[in-house]
């Protein structure tokens, strides 16, 4: 095809333009590039490569949100690790020096002193408190009764979590990894989670380490390692096990969520997680219903939440840097 | 002066000995006193950080007289998970926790992780990458134990009487402490 001069010149300036507009938008590409990897030469701070922004993974849909904050209960005891209710529907708040037996309405009905601190706690029906020390489980009563130590479980042990039903005390032990059954006079009945188990034993990369029991003769315990919430039957035998990690809203975000979870009548569970501090409520098949608080509810030092259910279906959850039972209302009900 | 074979009185005996001994003494002096002025200026203090008062802030790595700074990460082990997925090593939205390089967290490789057993890995920081930038260290303390942190290295900071670091960190995290116990560790040792 012949071209006159004229045409020549256009299609020369319109290459030409091309040209320089694609190697103008290269070296801009690269000076991105180049800046987000090294230090701005006019603020001095380093470039977007050399920081970590973790803002985006605290924020949550607010349509996923389905908790409201109520008025929160003072904790009362110092350095609160451990929550419970008892038959009556008391809150069972132990911390460094003390157990504190407190009405839901916030009154305080006794305050027991204690011999060492106390990390995690559970109620009888008959209203014992079994109360796990670093490595061993204290038997306290209120009615004057004297209290009874059982003895250690080991140099390593490290109690994070207790549940009593029936003749038997489930007991996690974040330090050995394992959960301990035992009878009501402290002798082992049975342990679950030994490595050689064929599962490779439980994941316990930091002191926190919970179970749960579940309505239907089932115990409930974390596998914080695997992001996993794993059940056996009362026997030790695995069951099912449902959770992945992830910093999504669905999944268990870092090293070792959730921390702690708690099972509602209808079977749905209430986790915690550390780090990206969430609470969030699942069905009992293991699907995200939605966040009951978000990491813009907590304090950034926050490392570990107990969480109870109460009778009229509330989620409590022990904040220790603010030291109060904080209370929540979820607005959902669960699909199974 | 008298030969070997001659005898020494007793005076001459103990002058010769209080002579050496003061020539030993004064070497001793000087020595000391060298060393300590080759050190640190004659200083007891020498500049740390204290990782419960670190921001992650990343100036660290901009503010030194040195380049690289002087300031590196490192890793308290007893604190430290082992974990697979670690928040100090990983993107925070790694699917898989692998060592892939679009998987790691750290813009200069400066994090290395071997397996132990399954499924337990070991974290090393190699220093001579570490520019300090802190990043691993606020992942590590936001999804992990913490165990990753920020200290000044002393086989290569100049110990400046005026730290420029310190006078530009937002968390006041620097100070001085005794050149006897010059780091300041997480979990006891590192």
């Amino acid at each position: 095809m012949d071209m006159n001069r004229k045409e020549q010149i256009r299609w020369g300036a319109i290459w030409l333009t091309v040209a320089v507009v694609a190697v103008a938008a290269g070296l801009l590409i690269r000076a991105r590039r180049q800046a987000a990897l090294t230090t701005d030469p006019r603020t001095g701070e380093l470039g977007g490569a050399f920081r970590l922004d973790v803002s985006a993974l605290n924020r949550i849909d607010p349509g996923l949100v389905i908790g409201a904050e109520k008025e929160p209960i003072p904790a009362l005891v110092e350095s609160p690790h451990a929550l419970a209710l008892d038959a009556a529907g008391r809150l069972i708040v132990g911390g460094e020096n003390e157990i504190a037996v407190i009405e839901t309405n916030g009154v305080v009905r006794t305050r027991l002193p204690m011999p060492f601190a106390v990390r995690c706690v559970a109620a009888d029906e008959d209203g014992t408190l079994y109360a796990g020390h670093v490595d061993h489980v204290g038997i306290y009563r209120t009615n004057g009764v004297p209290a009874v130590q059982w003895p250690s479980l080991g140099t390593n042990t490290v109690l994070t979590s207790i549940a009593v039903a029936g003749d038997n005390v489930w007991v996690a032990d974040a330090g050995q990894r394992r959960v301990w059954r035992l009878d009501k006079q402290g002798r082992v009945l049975s342990r679950i989670g030994d490595k050689d188990d064929g599962k490779g034993g439980f994941i316990i990369p930091s002191p926190h380490f919970d179970l749960a029991l579940g309505s239907v003769d089932e115990l409930w315990v974390v596998d914080p390692g695997r992001h996993m919430v794993i059940s056996f039957g009362r026997d030790g035998a695995r069951r099912s096990a449902w959770g992945r990690g992830g910093a999504d809203p669905e999944g268990f975000s870092g090293c070792c969520n959730p921390t702690d979870i708690a099972i509602r009548t209808d079977g749905s569970f209430v986790t915690s997680e550390k780090g990206l501090v969430r609470v969030k409520l699942y069905t009992p098949a293991g699907a995200l219903m939605g966040v009951v608080a978000g990491p813009d509810k907590f304090d950034a030092e926050v490392r570990g939440l107990d969480l109870v259910v109460d009778g009229q279906g509330r989620i409590l959850v022990l904040d220790p840097v603010r030291v109060q039972v904080r209370v929540f209302e979820v607005n959902v009900q669960t699909n199974k | 002066m008298k030969t070997l074979n001659q005898n020494l009185t007793r005076r001459e005996f103990l002058r010769g000995i209080g002579r050496y001994s003061l020539l030993g003494l004064l070497g001793w002096l000087g020595l000391t006193l060298g060393r300590g002025l080759r050190r640190g200026k004659g200083t007891e203090y020498v500049w740390q950080i204290d990782p419960e008062k670190c921001t992650q802030c990343g100036r660290c790595a901009t503010a030194c007289v040195l380049s690289p700074s002087a300031v590196k990460c490192v890793h308290a082990y007893v604190v430290c998970g082992y974990c697979n997925l670690c928040g100090g090593y990983h993107q925070p939205n790694t699917k898989t926790p692998d060592t892939a390089a679009e998987n790691q967290l750290c813009p200069t490789a400066a994090l290395r992780r071997r397996f132990i057993e399954e499924p337990y890995y070991q974290y090393d920081v190699d220093e001579a990458l570490c520019i300090g930038c802190a990043k691993c260290v606020k992942g590590c303390g936001s999804f992990g134990n913490g165990s990753l942190f920020l200290q000044v290295r002393h086989d290569r900071c100049a110990n400046c009487n005026e730290c420029a670091i310190a006078a530009q960190c937002p968390g006041e995290a620097f100070a001085r402490v005794r050149r006897s116990r010059p780091y300041r560790l997480r979990g006891g040792v590192a």
